[in-house]
């Protein structure tokens, strides 16, 4: 550990010279840029500027692209907080609070407190990157079908906590969500269902485009109705934190960045896993969950913050082992092999140059994150007070844009349409929308795995002879009953007292 | 308002002009190329896309862009860039799957929708399974334990009906054994899985697995090529050497669609053999553990051809699963 | 038609909604049949379709009854009228013509007719008309120039 300790302030040293600090700047400013513009994720952002990075040096370059990663992850919280849009699937949650809060004039308190928790979120996974990297390798590589499947199922338990108020208007969601995640070709089997021949449908629907279409364009559908009122807080309220609300916060973002950064290191997940469940965490451990959807800083905080230090733990399977574990690492990986060098153990050994500087550029982008975003953070909240007749009609050619640049494809835009109107009308019937974006963004995943482990175990044994796979999924259990003891005891009591 | 609408587009259509200069190939190219790679960026096939594109660049002297359309085991790239105009803009990195697409039943892309411009690499395979994997210190000992424990042995591949599932079917088929074959959404996902040892080999390409053999947790048994490797892997025998008669691998190849005027693929063609030669290419190939095997446009064409009729064969007895 | 209309108003949207989604859910399960359930090693394509539309007819029908006879939800309350409607109906439509026309005219025409058409119900033309060409500009040079997505453009080359 002295060791790696040694290593890091040598990388400290490459990292803060003028010319990476000048580029990690630039990479998280466009990567902030394109977490703002829906549709070009940071994957999309990265694999867009690996060409420019060709004439620089191979750690500027890394830096840059890193730079873009979290950048963007960061981005994507922007939209999610003041439009309800969420740039990427890892801030499908972020909208949950975020936006109800940029209601009530708040959007500056979400906007600092999701980047308070990035920053920290990101130096903690950053630390337990370069201590415990090579260590829990191991434990990353312990996930396999099984497991993942179980984690999954886990995940999906955390969706019930979002369903609002009424179980069967979740399960409704549900459903769409899951019908909608089976179009399109089956992992395993390569059959291509409820495609009617479409091309464009059979690698199945793009989160993105259906998120910007349930979440974005439903609400921009619900401001057109009469665009002359505003909805908005009279006035951009203080961005300060009241003091009943520090406590919880400053405890979600800890424990957000361990929950992100173990989560990082398991192949195959995706950053809106982490979120969701620290979001349902969070809301179980609340004195008030009852609050949660309405607007509550440590709602925004912990998914935050566990997005982004999931970032952390995922670079430690690819620097380690050369697993990427995102497709955004992926792109990483593809970008290192650009400059001339093979992700993997060998790298330590034979650029440490590159691999600690990279991991120190970390710490470094993430100050200049906390530091653009302090400021901005105010600044982007005034955007939220333009007027509607002005944003609504901007936003949504962006969208369209966004949901074009998916596939470079117009049928994305006519997805979007699609999922717009059945989000209004459903937003109109009060059923919530995020389970069934989460469901869809699990899907995919959970079927492949259940199928894998099916093939790989002959049948379901796998699920139970694996200790992590079976602890998930009675954990999975025990949360599902709790919740709905919960749900139906709250009913009970809420029909005693008559307020229904 | 509607009165308004309408009359604007009326408008709007009048206006449009009608498109394409007829000597277009002599000037060609006058703006942008993009290549299309039907996987996901990072991959094999992407990389050898990007380092193309460079030396495309540098030979044509114009902008070359590399587009990801993945999914669909690669056909909604192919299908996206058959439909393109026929312009030489877009070009397309055909795997090797695009013969066995209208076979499998995956789509109805055929090589025939594409002009070749050239093949560029060679894309070999490699019998790779867990370092510590005690049972399996050679081939002989793979397949004797596949032979005793038929169906028992895990094989994981990038997909069904991809050219690594189709690999480890033709082992089946070579040596009478019986595998439980483990679609993977990827190359990488399989060979994290069989790091983890969720599953017991991969047949996939070296460069996938060179990460895992550098760190200690991966050993190659066997590659199937004709010749052994003379870069990263040259202790590894061949199959052929081992007694078992398959000799199999992918390519990647650049096409246009089939309509795209003679000159521009001319063009296209000589840029293509420039741009393979560079020394960046050949080394950043070779270190992927794929091998640099330029085809003209004729021969490449050819080629295809006879990749078509063999894994047609191939396909007709096999039944994968 | 003014009575008519108040009809309707008073349908009962949760049912109808319940209802759709119920008649989805079979079609869905009907439709899952043309994948085989089981194959050789255990489960099929066709398995997690049929569970899936399964869960999602009993959420229908459970949904209409709760609809039906607990918390009914009036299409009139539920959604907005008159002018409200067709303001969010012209959106949809305005997409629609965007969608239709974006490969002929080219993304700055049809960028510009699509804004122009929002834009012009709180603003006088004259400024509808710079808004909407402003900001499609801006769109165009950050997608097009910026990323270099390939955006439809016309002979032009926009």
């Amino acid at each position: 550990m002295l060791e790696s300790l040694m290593d890091l302030v040598e990388g400290l040293s490459i990292a803060v010279t003028p010319t990476n600090i000048l580029y990690c700047f630039i990479g998280c400013m466009v990567g902030m840029l394109v977490g703002v513009l829906p549709g070009i994720g940071p994957s999309e952002a990265t694999a867009l500027l690996i060409p420019l990075s060709y004439g620089l040096d191979s750690v500027t370059a890394i830096i840059m692209l890193c730079g873009i990663y979290y950048g963007g992850m960061y981005g994507g919280t922007i939209t999610s907080v003041l439009i309800n849009t969420p740039g990427e699937a890892a801030s499908v949650i972020t909208c949950m609070d975020g936006y109800p809060l940029a209601k009530q004039g708040r959007a500056g308190v979400a906007l600092k407190v999701a980047a308070l928790g990035s920053f920290v979120g990101g130096i903690i996974s950053t630390l337990g990157l370069a201590l415990l990297g090579p260590t829990v390798a191991d434990f990353a590589l312990s996930f396999g079908p099984s497991e993942q499947f179980a984690l999954l199922v886990f995940g999906m338990s955390m969706v019930i906590g979002l369903m609002g108020k009424s179980l069967i208007r979740g399960l409704v969601a549900v459903c769409i969500g899951l019908s909608l995640a089976m179009v399109g070709m089956d992992p395993v089997s390569g059959t291509i269902r409820y495609a009617y021949g479409l091309n464009e449908l059979v690698s199945g629907l793009d989160v993105v485009t259906l998120s910007m279409g349930l979440f974005g364009l439903s609400e921009i559908l619900v401001g057109m109705e009469n665009l002359s009122v505003t909805g908005k807080a009279t006035a951009v309220n203080s961005s300060k934190l009241k003091p009943e609300e520090v406590r919880p916060t400053v405890m979600a973002i800890i424990r957000g960045s361990f929950l992100g950064f173990f989560m990082g290191l398991i192949p195959g997940t995706s950053s809106a896993v982490p979120a969701l469940i620290s979001y349902s965490m969070e809301k179980n451990l609340s004195k008030h969950p009852e609050k949660f959807g309405t607007g509550v800083p440590e709602g925004v905080a912990g998914p935050e913050t566990a997005n982004n230090s999931y970032v952390g733990g995922a670079m430690i399977p690819l620097f380690t082992l050369g697993i990427p574990c995102s497709p955004t690492i992926a792109i990483l990986m593809g970008a290192f092999m650009m400059h001339g060098m093979t992700p993997g153990p060998t790298l330590f050994i034979t650029n440490p140059d590159v691999i600690w500087g990279t991991i120190a550029s970390m710490f470094v982008g993430n100050v200049i994150l906390l530091i653009l975003n302090m400021p901005l953070a105010g600044m982007w909240a005034k955007l939220a007070s333009i007027p509607n007749k002005l944003l609504y009609p901007i936003v949504l050619i962006v969208a369209m844009m966004g949901a074009y640049t998916v596939d470079n494809n117009v049928f994305g835009i006519v997805v979007m349409l699609v999922s717009g109107v059945i989000g209004y009308v459903l937003k109109k019937l009060d059923i919530p929308l995020a389970p069934a974006i989460l469901v869809f963004v699990l899907a995919d995943m959970m079927e492949q795995n259940l199928l894998q482990s099916i093939r790989i175990n002959n049948g379901m044994g796998g699920l139970f002879k694996s200790p992590i796979a079976l602890g998930l999924l009675i954990a999975a259990l025990l949360v599902i009953t709790i919740s709905l003891i919960a749900e139906f005891r709250n009913k009970k009591s809420a029909l005693l007292t008559h307020d229904e | 308002m509607k009165k308004v609408l309408s009359v604007l587009m009326v408008l709007t259509m009048l206006l449009v002009p009608f498109a394409y200069a007829e000597d277009a190939a002599a000037n060609y190219p006058e703006r942008e190329i993009h290549i299309i790679v039907p996987y996901d960026a990072g991959g094999a096939s992407d990389m050898t896309s990007r380092i193309i594109a460079t030396g495309l660049e540098d030979a044509l002297d114009a902008t070359v862009l590399v587009e990801n359309r993945s999914g669909g085991s690669g056909s909604v790239g192919m299908t996206y860039a058959r439909n393109s105009a026929p312009d030489g803009y877009t070009i397309c990195y055909i795997p090797v799957e695009v013969v066995m697409q209208e076979i499998l039943g995956i789509s109805d892309i055929v090589p025939e929708d594409f002009a070749f411009i050239g093949r560029m690499t060679e894309v070999p395979a490699a019998l790779t399974v867990n370092a510590s994997d005690d049972r399996f210190n050679s081939v002989e000992d793979f397949i004797n334990y596949a032979l005793e424990h038929p169906g028992e042995v895990t094989i994981g591949n990038s997909g069904t009906g991809s050219i690594w599932h189709i690999a480890a079917t033709m082992i089946e088929e070579a040596t009478g054994t019986q595998f439980n074959h483990i679609p993977y959404d990827g190359a990488a996902s399989a060979v994290t899985s069989l790091m983890g040892g969720h599953i017991d080999a991969v047949t996939v390409n070296p460069g996938e697995v060179q990460a895992g053999v550098e760190a200690g947790r991966l050993k190659v048994l066997a590659l199937m090529t004709e010749e052994r490797d003379s870069v990263s892997f040259a202790d590894i025998p061949t199959l052929k050497e081992c007694g078992i008669d398959v000799v199999i691998g992918g390519w990647g190849a650049l096409a246009v669609p089939a309509d795209t005027p003679q000159a521009i693929v001319d063009k296209l063609s000589v840029a293509l053999e420039e741009a393979a030669a560079t020394q960046e290419f050949q080394d950043f190939i070779a270190e992927r553990g794929m091998i640099v095997h330029y085809m003209n446009a004729a021969d490449t064409t050819a080629f295809v051809q006879e990749q078509s009729e063999f894994f047609n064969e191939v396909l007709s007895t096999m039944t994968l699963d | 038609m003014k009575k008519s209309f108040e009809g309707i108003k008073k349908w009962n949207a949760g049912m109808i909604m319940g209802i759709l989604f119920t008649l989805y859910s079979v079609y869905y399960f009907v439709e899952s049949f043309k994948y085989p359930y089981y194959n050789q090693f255990g489960v099929g394509p066709g398995f997690f379709p049929r569970w899936v539309a399964i869960i999602a007819i009993v959420a229908g029908i459970a949904y209409t009854l709760v609809s039906i006879f607990k918390d009914k939800i009036l299409l009139g309350e539920a959604f907005p009228g008159g002018k409200e409607l067709l303001n969010v109906l012209s959106t949809v439509v305005a997409i629609l013509a965007f969608i239709l026309i974006v490969h002929y005219t080219g993304f700055c025409i049809a960028s510009a007719l699509l804004l122009f058409i929002l834009f012009i119900r709180s603003y006088p033309w004259w400024k509808a008309l710079l808004y909407a060409v402003i900001v499609t500009a801006i769109v165009f040079g950050i997608f097009k120039i910026g990323f270099s997505v390939p955006i439809p453009v016309n002979g032009w080359g926009f």
